[in-house]
């Protein structure tokens, strides 16, 4: 016995040479055990000693003591801590008298234990309760607790709603049973209220005390949260109106869509038809405020389940759920009395209808992006057909939408590949019989299909905007036909037609000019022909582009006489010089009396105005006389020629130019 | 003193009520602590023999598993002076034999209980953390274990006043640490501190100021793993140095004796003390 070594004494005593160890609050009595706590010595400390073990706060940490045990002198290292309110335990191992190695064990220790306070995650031990063993300074510093406070004590109780530690318990449970790491993401209590840590929780095994307990290591991603729903909240919604974004319509249409069983509902398209006016008139400030007033305006009248969406621009979405064909067409009668209203906006009155398109799921549509597109293309249809009108979306309008679509590439190609050109019909003065003027008329001959109409495509390049190229083409085209034409012994006047579009084209004056200067004209060999529409949209700025054409030397026609609403008195104030009676009047001609009665009193009056007058669709010999007759002073028609390439018109000009 | 205890210390409410102590039952290690509390003086007056016998009754009888008995003091530096001086005068000047007698032998029951383990094994410790005079000094002796404060002071007075320790003051320092121990003690009635009583074999454990009732825990935790063995080294301490009653009370005849031939100046400075302790308690 007097022989052994402390390190064969242990073993001898505890079956190992690193016994559990174990350090009551209330008394200095150091109990050595082995594993199974069958073999028990207690030595008793010093105070110096104990109070040196009771420094082991949460920390796990090495104490060396020099004592004896029956007569043995034993230099042991406890390692361990304070496991609960009550207790110091862990394990002692002897120690020779080689310091080094002590100090190197301790510095080893020491250091994963700083590891584990100072790193920046929060960690937390707790037992199979939910009692603290561990808590670092990130936990101390979130919760404004000391470690040495909640030591031991429950973290369900102190960290936790009722409700969430109600939960977190089941989950213990469950977890130390099945012995699972897993993540979860749970709000704590702290000083500063609760925040929102994500915890990683692993079952780690404690070889020292033979126990399990639960590492959770958490990150505080209160603030990653917050940034995220104001990111999302951001993302989703719409800064001019406050309404759902575009982004946010189409998520709640996937959502609405992908519902089983199928509930169907009705996707209206909602688009300004003033908009882009009021935006250029007014500026943009004013077209913002006018959107959200429209936004808000029609906000207040759909119901507390559907959806109302701004899409983009002056586009708005409106979800209906349960849609009937009633309960859509009332909402859509709301919006037009409410749209049929002006709003005032800093003082300023503003008119803007709108134009609805809807599309039904499933029957329209059973996808996001085939619910939106054909919901537009329904709107379209409205807007084509009637502004502030509603359309409801049918498969033919899909007809019309890819025939827009092919035109958009064809006359974009035409253009380029030169495939228009002009033809002209001539004008015959009824007194000398003699062609004075030609009408030029785009031909379109596509290499796809062949000649086109242009009743296939000019309305198509008018809402696309392509009538301005279109436009300046057919200008810088006449204008190089009336060059070649200025040798001919009677140069001929060429009148082009020209849409309210190009009317208003700021460029249209100086391509004008470019195009007589291009060709050496220094008074204008064209003339333009207008329609009513061009003149009733913004009458001053009309007159103000057409004295200034007039101050070219082009002779200004109106277009499609008696079709609109102008009176002949109104047409005194523009500087007109020729009216062209619409077909329909000629075409009248000998049949309806009336027609002709209101014929000849027009021209008589046109007379008295001093307006040149010239029939168009002239095709027969009683309608050739009834004009004649009556005074016009000039006639187109079929009866004397068709519209024909120049070349040919040449050739007629030779066989016809003398009556 | 009751912060010092251990969350499960209870008042040990067999005792009855007591005016002079208080015991606690400290579940967890299955102790029972008598605390002294004695007043005017902190002397063995009859008060305080009665509040003693209760708690030992209650001991001896208690259904509650108790293994170790601890006798301390609250009073500040002061374990218990001893015998009741002012008592002890009027007796012998009105020469009343039996009151001596009387005192004497419950005090010799009192020592036996405690040396006796109540009749049910529990092992007795003394934490003396002040002076232990007199029949104080003989009270701690009889525990089987005597725990003492480094500078707690401990001796018989009594041949100041020419008398002698009667109650076991011999019996018990003469068998734990010779012939000459013991009458160095009784005959200089010295009071030496407490590292001189652990030299010569009179306390087996010195401890701190301040640090009494953790050394008396603690003494007990390292007594645990080995109760059995320990235990019957207790036993065979009796039997190879028994301590019977009847040499107890033949000594106590003696010192009966001895006191009623004390001269009327020996008298005098017992009632002189007696001031003094009286003196002192109120200040």
């Amino acid at each position: 016995m007097i022989d052994l070594t402390p390190s064969s004494w242990l073993t001898q005593r505890f079956g190992t040479d690193s016994p559990r160890w174990r350090l009551p609050p209330d008394s200095n009595a150091l109990y050595l055990s082995d594993a199974d706590d069958r073999m028990i010595v207690a030595i008793a400390l010093s105070n110096a000693q104990a109070e040196d073990v009771r420094k082991l706060e949460g920390s796990t940490a090495t104490v060396a003591i020099e004592t004896q045990l029956e007569g043995i002198p034993l230099g042991l290292i406890l390692i361990g801590r304070r496991t609960d309110h009550d207790e110091w335990r862990g394990v002692a191992t002897w120690c020779n008298d080689t310091a080094a190695v002590r100090r190197e064990m301790e510095r080893g220790l020491n250091f994963s234990e700083q590891v584990i306070s100072e790193v920046s995650s929060l960690i937390v031990i707790v037992d199979d309760q939910g009692n603290i063993k561990r808590f670092n300074r990130e936990c101390e510093r979130l919760s404004g607790k000391t470690e040495a406070e909640v030591m031991g004590k429950n973290a369900l109780e102190l960290f936790f709603s009722a409700e969430e530690s109600e939960k977190i318990r089941a989950n213990l449970t469950t977890f130390f049973r099945s012995m699972h790491s897993w993540e979860t993401e749970r709000h704590i209590l702290t000083k500063d209220g609760p925040r929102l840590i994500w915890w990683r929780n692993r079952l780690v095994r404690n070889a020292t005390v033979d126990q399990w307990f639960l590492v959770c290591s958490g990150t505080d991603i209160t603030e990653q949260r917050r940034a995220q729903a104001r990111l999302e909240e951001q993302a989703s919604t719409d800064s001019t109106t406050g309404l759902p974004n575009r982004h946010a319509i189409q998520s709640i249409i996937n959502l609405a869509v992908a519902t089983r069983p199928v509930k169907p509902f009705d996707l209206l398209f909602l688009d300004l038809d003033n908009f882009k006016n009021i935006n250029d008139h007014y500026g943009h400030a004013i077209g913002d405020l006018l959107i959200a007033r429209v936004g808000q305006a029609l906000r207040e009248q759909i119901g507390p389940g559907d959806v109302l969406a701004r899409f983009g621009g002056d586009e708005f979405l409106l979800l209906l759920y349960d849609a009937t064909p009633e309960k859509t067409a009332s909402v859509c009668r709301q919006i037009r009395t409410l749209m049929e209203t002006p709003f005032t906006l800093q003082h300023i009155q503003v008119y803007s209808g709108c134009s609805i398109g809807v599309a039904s799921f499933p029957a329209d549509g059973e996808s996001l992006s085939e619910l939106v597109r054909n919901a537009d293309t329904a709107m379209y249809a409205a807007k084509a057909a009637n502004k502030g009108g509603v359309m409801h979306f049918s498969r033919e309008m899909n007809n019309h939408l890819q025939e827009s679509m092919w035109l958009d590439g064809g006359l974009r190609q035409a253009l380029q590949e030169g495939q228009f050109s002009l033809h002209y019909q001539p004008q015959v003065c009824l007194r000398s019989r003699r062609a004075t003027s030609v009408e030029a008329l785009i031909r379109w001959q596509s290499s796809e299909r062949g000649m086109v109409p242009p009743l296939s495509f000019i309305r198509y390049a008018e809402d696309s905007g392509l009538i301005k190229p279109i436009g300046r083409w057919v200008i810088r085209e006449a204008m190089a036909q009336a060059r070649r034409w200025s040798s001919l012994p009677q140069p001929l006047r060429i009148s082009v037609n020209l849409s309210a579009r190009q009317l208003g084209d700021p460029e249209l004056l100086s391509d004008f000019m470019a195009a007589m200067q291009q060709h050496g004209f220094k008074r204008s060999p064209l003339d333009i022909e207008l329609t009513e529409s061009c003149i009733a949209s913004d009458e001053g700025r009309t007159i103000e582009i057409m004295s200034a054409l007039r101050a070219l030397g082009v002779n200004i026609h109106l277009d499609d006489f008696g079709t609109g609403y102008s009176s002949l008195s109104q047409l005194t104030r523009l500087p007109l010089q020729v009216i062209k009676m619409d077909q329909s009047f000629i075409r009248a001609i000998p049949a309806d009396a009336r027609s002709m009665a209101l014929l000849r009193s027009m021209v008589a009056v046109a007379q008295q105005l001093d307006f040149q007058i010239v029939a168009e669709g002239v095709e027969t010999d009683s309608q050739l006389d009834f004009i004649s007759e009556i005074g016009v002073d000039l006639a187109q028609g079929y009866h004397f020629a068709r519209p024909m390439p120049a070349d040919q018109l040449e050739q007629w000009l030779q066989q016809h130019g003398k009556p | 003193m009751t912060d010092a205890f251990h969350k499960d210390c209870q008042i040990f409410t067999e005792a009855g009520h007591t005016s002079q102590l208080t015991a606690y039952y400290e579940s967890s290690r299955r102790i029972v602590w008598l605390m002294m509390h004695t007043h005017p003086r902190p002397s063995f007056n009859p008060a305080l023999l009665d509040d003693v016998e209760a708690v030992f009754r209650a001991v001896r009888d208690s259904k509650l598993p108790i293994d170790f008995f601890i006798s301390g003091s609250t009073v500040p530096h002061m374990y218990n002076t001893g015998g009741d001086l002012s008592l002890f005068s009027q007796a012998i000047r009105q020469r009343q034999r039996a009151v001596l007698s009387s005192y004497a032998t419950r005090c010799i029951d009192i020592l036996c209980h405690l040396d006796g383990g109540f009749g049910r094994n529990v092992i007795t410790l003394a934490l003396v953390e002040g002076s232990a005079l007199g029949g104080g000094f003989e009270a701690a002796l009889a525990h089987h274990f005597l725990l003492a404060q480094r500078d707690a002071k401990m001796g018989f007075p009594e041949i100041s006043f020419n008398l002698f320790p009667g109650m076991g003051a011999y019996s018990f320092v003469g068998r734990k640490a010779g012939q000459r121990v013991a009458e160095q003690l009784i005959a200089s009635g010295e009071a030496p501190r407490a590292p001189w009583h652990h030299e010569v074999g009179l306390a087996d454990q010195l401890f701190e100021p301040g640090e009494g009732v953790m050394a008396a825990r603690t003494f007990i935790d390292t007594l645990q793993p080995r109760l059995n063995g320990i235990r019957a080294m207790l036993r065979t301490r009796h039997r190879v140095f028994p301590i019977h009653r009847e040499e107890l009370m033949d000594i106590t005849q003696d010192w009966v004796d001895t006191a009623l031939s004390v001269e009327d100046k020996d008298i005098a400075y017992m009632e002189r003390l007696v001031q003094l302790q009286n003196k002192r308690a109120r200040a």
